[in-house]
């Protein structure tokens, strides 16, 4: 009866470890982009807390939100908005985002870089 | 053999644990690191701002060429960087200007403090 009772509690602890896993991997899976990403360098960046809204553009100047593909109208206002474009990309492609941030009055914009 | 079961929990939540710890590591890693930027509205196409409010008096106009170099009117680029701080600035790229070419001129700017920033469509003489 004792020994039964011991297995079951590791048990309990086995599956309390793999969801914690299972929930670690899913963050970092959630953080990273869409599609391969070659970030623009910055030296004097800042740590900052991950923003409500991230938006990634590819070198074709495709939008993503997360995984979905979207159009520059169906940008919404948050109060901070990540914008991890590559560094490839075409100002011209990044700067109507940057005026529809302007126009829903998002204040502050993150620029996603990558320190040397 | 009670013991053996007891070791191998014990091992099993070790290794769990330093699983635990990499990955909080590598989240740590992978953390945020951005420019901050407060983009200020403009009419498309003029570089006029909406609200004259947006941008302090006397910004400085910052041209970024194709070719990634920078222009500064009416002053030079030491004369301009000097006196930038606290001021508003409007950056202008040309066509073909990449998104690299531009993070460089926010990352020079954010030395000085300089986040308040309008992207002009076109440059007007100031």
């Amino acid at each position: 009866m004792k020994r039964k009772r011991a297995v079951a509690t590791a048990i309990f602890t086995d599956v309390a470890f793999i969801l914690l896993l299972f929930f670690l991997v899913f963050a970092i899976a959630s953080q990273r982009s869409p599609f391969p990403l070659d970030l623009p360098l910055a030296s004097h960046a800042q740590d900052v807390p991950p923003a409500a809204v991230r938006i990634f553009v590819d070198k074709n100047g495709t939008l993503y939100r997360g995984d979905q593909s979207i159009s520059l109208d169906q940008v919404e206002y948050a109060e901070s908005v990540s914008l991890y474009a590559d560094a490839a990309t075409e100002f011209s492609v990044v700067l109507p985002i940057l005026h529809r941030l302007a126009q829903l009055g998002v204040p502050r914009v993150q620029c996603g870089v990558e320190v040397p | 053999m009670g013991r053996r079961r007891r070791q191998q929990v014990g091992y099993s939540s070790d290794i769990a644990f330093l699983l635990i710890i990499f990955f909080l590591v590598m989240v740590g890693s992978t953390a945020n690191r951005a420019l901050m930027i407060e983009p200020a509205e403009e009419i498309p196409s003029t570089g006029r701002l909406i609200e004259d409010d947006a941008v302090k008096a006397d910004p400085i106009y910052l041209e970024i060429l194709m070719d990634g170099s920078i222009h500064v009117a009416p002053n030079s680029v030491g004369q301009a960087l000097s006196i930038v701080e606290g001021r508003d600035v409007v950056v202008y790229a040309h066509e073909g200007v990449r998104w690299d070419q531009v993070v460089d001129v926010l990352d020079t700017l954010s030395v000085w403090d300089v986040s308040s920033i309008v992207f002009a469509n076109e440059m007007e003489e100031p």
